[in-house]
């Protein structure tokens, strides 16, 4: 079957043709005798009667089974289920019949503007960021900080904040859970030397990109004071993991164990969820953020590490000074720290694995010393609840407890919805984590987090998955049965259908995967938290006003401690290897309720597991150190 | 008004059997189609976000009423073009210029006015910027009149054509407004040409039996597509992904890319497949828009099958205007670059499609260029060599550096890829074996939807976050629960169909459809519709190409 000749190619291109020239002459007039052959609307008409009787059908069937005339039975059900039009839809033609003739469209326009409530709280908040962003310069310092009081000194009364006004839109519930925190917010605030407050906020995409915990963090921080950024993986483990404030650079990555891939037999994934490794040449950067007002100063730098067996060296280097080498080798496996002190001000620090062996690393932690508030933000993108329990229980609650947090943040939920879960599993499953958080310390407050409200269309409208209100409802119940707090989002945004208008409105809040939000209603939620927050905050100050000091104490346990320095092996041999640093804390404060670390170990001093548990998991990490 | 939807059956079942019982009343039908037209236009269903109210029919109006004038103006200064008095045939020249420029003034001012002024403003505010001047752009509160994109193309075709001398002008005003108006092509095409249409209007509809049954073939064929293949996918998958790519695997952002190169076919081409319908029912004839585009072996092919109305009027309408290619080299490719930059703009205004379209033009450009170096090896070819090894390498690293903000690693990786691709394709012969046809074919398609990330993505924050997703494969699979097995079976099954020969379904299932008596084809049509409300919770979503 040859090509015709005259055939043009086939794969000619649409631009490949010459111009062809036609005149074309509009003129003539239809011939008004010719009739059309016999039959040719018949199958046509035929169809279209059809469709109609059907139609009818689906219409008749029903009223006749609601006037009691037919029985309910599956046909009847079948032609409800038909109708393409009730009477609770939109009247067809709606622009025309239902907006202009039925008067209909002032109300469809104030629906559609019932979101700009929402649209002008986002405003509101961009207005203030950009108003905030334009002076491009750190906070400026509340007070000077203070001495810590005697215990029997009175808590002096609560000093009302112009915040104070703005009308909180959903309290939290139980939030006697959160007098911990409260109270070391009130340390916070009084300005005592070393009162930093940390909260450590977990959660899925909907903290993604940093949104909704950049939010709270700039709140707090513009109001208690900013402590530093807090902890930033070493790497992303996908690319939603993107943190404000910090200006974050990967030279070359690391190799990457995300707890969601349940890819760490030992379960040691570090706090933040990700473990990092590189047998060499891997390298990360991180600096103080160089625009807006946050995140511009930083005293106090961590780097989050792995003692390993046949761990190599990581190369850590601060600005432009000589670069000191961390021997990550250790007889089995552990937590470890490298701790570095720098004036304050804008640093960065980069972390290169140098070789000798594979290194395994968590994170770095950006602080500083001035009292403040610090908001880790953890987001675990694409996780079902359940998979923070893929971490091995007690490097899980060894890392919290290292990080000294006052608060742990938990907003999982999103994903679970579209897993055709169980809600009694899931429960088990929710309220074994938060007995883990619980259990790191009895003075680490919780606080669990509802879902957003993801939506659906129905017809013209959007609606609430019916799953939401359940996984809410699953979540209150054991946030309250576990002693934590629970603020419910939901609700907060509104409700059933709340998605909808979030997703309608302009700015737009939510997004139109109506699942998740945009920047802006990241802001508006963000800032939804931090009333809630303070409303709680206020009324705890005014409990304990006139109260001792001791009572901060014994709500929040003593002034957290700061941990010294790293020390080099020898002053003189900067860029030589460290062999040791601070290793896991060896006091169980789960027991004692105190949460004072144990004192840094001496250079060269053998690295100790702190437990039976880290223990047995420092046999399984000798024999498998590889992702 | 959305074909898919309870309001179009219960417009379209009274529409037709009125039209056909004015079959003998030519003025009468005319009027009633102009009418129903009219109505379609304004009478669209409640959506979110609301429609435009029904007033923005009056640019409809202006721009038939516009383009009539002018046309006929033109028309009238014809004759004296050739007058022996130079003065004369000078003013008539003129005159007829002046006319035509009011026409284009007035159509594409309007267009741009609607579409492109925000994104102009914020073009201008940016590269401001980039010369350290910082403006606060206002951003103006423009609502797009639905099909200003298809209606300014189709009602210029009419005054260029007139003034180009190849149709004389239609004399009756009602004729024309019924050209402009008709509702099956109003909202989103097929453009069609005065050229094509109005003719139509000088003769009885062309109705008869086998007529309609193609008619309702290419509803029916029309609906699966649109309503399946096109917004189900949508609704359950895709939308979702490119709301927030962040929050996706890898693999699930990949998997969305081809799923929204099916759906964007499918919803277009069936949008298409069900006005061509509509119009056969009605007796008049409105031209293909697509022809199995990703069965094309080269870019240019793909232009020449997909929204074909489009590409091919900007080509007769503007590309051979310019010369086509008939000048030198250079020209021709100039002119295959500014023909195929606002094919590509045409279809939205933002950063992402000047990167569209320049990513499209560039592959055009290239696709000439490898075959003219088949031919002979010069000058010509060493420049283009140079380019691809050196300046498109270089190009690429600095567009995924400054532009999309990659990381220096990942820029490089793409900018090797982009050399890769590059010899890859130029040395791949252009034909061959089934094979060789077949790596055409995968090139082609793979090109095609790795450049949707600019077409589909909101801004250019999110095409960055969807590039890096795929450069850095992350290697965390699909999620349970994503994807439903009737999902899978929906994307493999489009998928496959489109690459099937186009006999077995144009040939071998009409045949079978011929068979069937209109009390089936009614039944069908019934079926369709209740799964449609099943699969899309009775909310048919607006059709992709209105935003255009």
């Amino acid at each position: 079957m040859g090509q015709d000749r005259n055939q043009p190619d086939p794969r000619r291109g649409l631009l490949d043709g010459e111009e062809s020239h036609t005149r074309i002459v509009l003129e003539g007039r239809e011939d008004p005798n010719e009739v059309y052959p016999t039959g040719t609307f018949r199958t046509v008409v035929s169809g279209m009667m059809t469709v109609i009787a059907l139609l009818g059908l689906s219409y008749l069937l029903p009223t006749l089974a609601d006037a009691g005339v037919l029985a309910d039975g599956p046909l009847v059900a079948v032609a409800r289920d038909a109708r393409p039009w009730t009477p609770k839809d939109p009247v067809p033609f709606w622009n025309l019949v239902g907006r202009e003739l039925l008067g209909e469209g002032s109300q469809a326009e104030a629906e559609a503007s019932a979101v700009d409530e929402f649209a002008a709280l986002a405003a509101a908040e961009v207005a203030a960021e950009s108003e905030a962003d334009t002076e491009a310069g750190p906070l400026p310092e509340p007070e000077p900080e203070v001495a810590p009081p005697d215990p029997v000194d009175l808590i002096p009364a609560y000093r009302p904040h112009p915040d104070d006004s703005a009308p909180v839109e959903r309290t939290i519930e139980n939030v006697d859970a959160l007098k911990p925190f409260y109270a070391a917010l009130t340390r916070t605030e009084l300005r005592f030397s070393g009162a930093i407050t940390r909260a450590t906020h977990y959660g899925d995409s909907a903290i993604g990109n940093d949104g909704i915990t950049a939010a709270i963090r700039h709140k707090m921080q513009a109001r208690f004071g900013d402590a530093g950024h807090g902890f930033h993986l070493l790497g992303r483990p996908n690319m939603s993991y993107r943190h404000r404030d910090v200006e974050f650079d990967i030279k070359s990555r690391f190799s990457q164990c995300y707890i969601i891939q349940g890819c760490r037999p030992d379960g040691h994934y570090g706090l933040g969820g990700t473990t990092f490794y590189s047998t060499g040449g891997a390298e990360i950067s991180l600096a103080t953020g160089r625009k807006g007002n946050f995140g511009r100063k930083v005293s106090h730098l961590e780097v989050w590490y792995a003692g390993t067996p046949r761990g190599g060296n990581l190369r850590v280097k601060i600005d432009r000074d000589e670069p000191i080498v961390v021997s990550t080798r250790s007889e089995a496996l552990e937590d470890r720290w490298f701790v570095a002190e720098v004036p304050e001000g804008a640093h960065e620090i980069s972390v290169r694995a140098a070789g000798g062996g594979r290194v395994r690393a968590y994170g770095i932690v950006l602080e500083r010393k001035t009292p403040g508030v610090v908001w880790d933000g953890m987001s675990q993108i694409g996780a079902f609840t359940r998979r923070m329990l893929n971490f091995d229980e007690g490097h899980f609650q060894s890392q919290l407890r290292r990080r000294q947090t006052n608060l742990v943040v938990l907003m999982f939920g999103g994903n679970d919805m579209y897993a055709g879960l169980k809600l009694d599993v899931y429960k088990k499953d929710y309220g074994e984590l938060l007995r883990r958080v619980r259990a790191v310390n009895p003075k680490l407050a919780c606080l669990v987090m509802a879902p957003l409200d993801h939506g659906e269309h129905d017809g013209n409208r959007i609606v609430t998955r019916p799953i939401v209100p359940k996984i809410v409802e699953a979540q209150r119940e054991v946030a309250l049965a576990e002693g934590c707090a629970f603020w419910d989002s939901y609700q907060a945004m509104g409700g059933p259908g709340s998605m909808g208008r979030w997703a309608r409105s302009n700015p737009r809040l939510g997004s139109g995967d109506l699942a998740h939000l945009t920047h802006h209603g990241h802001k508006v939620i963000g800032s939804m938290v931090y009333r809630a927050l303070m409303a709680g905050y206020i009324e705890f100050r005014q409990s304990v006003a006139g109260s001792p000091q001791a009572e901060l104490e014994r709500l929040a346990g003593p002034l957290p401690q700061r941990y010294p320095p790293t020390p080099a092996k020898d002053p003189t041999d900067t860029g030589k290897a460290v062999d040791t640093v601070d290793t896991v804390d060896t006091v169980d404060t789960a027991d004692t309720g105190n949460t004072e670390p144990a004192p840094a170990p001496q250079p060269n001093s053998a690295p100790t597991p702190t437990s039976a548990q880290s223990t047995s998991t420092t046999e399984t990490d000798g024999s498998s150190d590889v992702p | 008004m959305l074909f898919v939807s309870f309001d179009f059956l219960l417009f379209i079942i009274p529409v037709l059997l009125i039209t056909w019982g004015l079959a003998q009343a030519a003025v009468a039908r005319t009027l009633f189609l102009i009418g129903a037209s009219y109505f379609f236009y304004m009478a669209g269903p409640l959506t979110e976000p609301l429609p435009a109210p029904w007033y923005y029919v009056g640019l409809l109006v202006v721009s038939t009423v516009l383009d009539f004038v002018c046309s006929g103006k033109i028309h009238r200064y014809a004759p004296y073009l050739d007058h022996p008095d130079r003065a004369k045939a000078e003013l008539a020249r003129r005159t007829r210029n002046g006319w035509l420029l009011l026409s284009l003034i007035g159509n594409l001012g309007l267009l741009a006015y609607f579409k492109y002024t925000n994104f102009l403003l914020e073009a201008f505010g940016d590269i401001a910027a980039v010369f350290g001047v910082e403006m606060l752009m206002p951003h103006l509160q423009l609502i797009l009149p639905v099909g200003i994109s298809f209606y300014t193309f189709q009602s210029l075709s009419y005054t260029i054509d007139v003034w180009r001398g190849r149709l004389t002008p239609e004399p009756s005003f009602r004729r024309f407004a019924l050209f402009v108006v008709f509702f099956p092509q109003l909202v989103a095409g097929p453009i069609v040409r005065a050229s094509e249409f109005l003719p139509q209007l000088h003769r009885r509809p062309n109705l008869r039996a086998e007529r309609m049954r193609e008619g309702l073939f290419r509803i029916f064929k029309g609906l699966v597509k649109k309503a399946i293949l096109g917004d189900w996918i949508a609704a359950s998958f895709t939308d979702a992904v490119f709301a927030n790519p962040g929050t996706y695997s890898s693999l699930e952002v990949l998997l969305a890319l081809y799923a929204f190169t099916l759906q964007l076919y499918a919803d277009f081409a069936g949008y298409s497949d069900i006005a061509i319908g509509v119009a056969r029912l009605l007796g008049y004839e409105i031209p293909e828009n697509f022809d199995r585009p990703h069965q094309a072996k080269n870019v240019g092919e793909f232009w020449r099958r997909w929204h074909m109305t489009l590409s091919t009027w900007l080509r007769d309408y503007l590309f051979f205007p310019l010369g086509g290619s008939r000048g030198s080299r250079a020209r021709t490719y100039f002119n295959l670059w500014l023909t195929m930059f606002l094919v590509g703009m045409w279809h939205g205004a933002s950063w992402n499609f000047v990167i569209y379209s320049n990513i499209q033009a560039l592959a055009i450009l290239f696709n000439r260029w490898n075959r003219i170096r088949e031919r002979s090896f010069d000058v010509h070819t060493l420049i283009g060599w140079a380019l691809g090894l050196v300046v498109l390498p270089a190009v690429s690293y600095w567009l995924c550096t400054a532009t999309l903000r990659l990381d220096h690693e990942t820029s490089l990786w793409l900018a090797l890829a982009a050399i890769a691709t590059f010899v890859v394709v130029a040395l791949l012969p252009r034909r061959g074996g089934w094979l060789n046809t077949v790596m055409h074919i995968l090139l082609t398609f793979h090109f095609t939807v790795l450049s949707r990330v600019f077409f589909r993505a909101d801004d250019l924050d999110t095409s960055r976050q969807m590039i890096a997703k795929l450069v850095e494969f992350d290697g965390l699979g699909l999620r349970e629960g994503l994807l439903t097995p009737w999902l899978w079976a929906a994307l493999i099954g489009g998928m496959a169909y489109h690459f099937t020969p186009k006999r077995w379904v144009d040939v071998v299932a009409y045949r079978v459809f011929c068979k069937l008596p209109g009390v089936v084809l009614g039944m069908l049509l019934c079926a369709i519709g209740v799964l449609i409300m099943k699969l899309l919770s009775g909310a048919p979503r607006a059709f992709i190409y209105f935003q255009f």
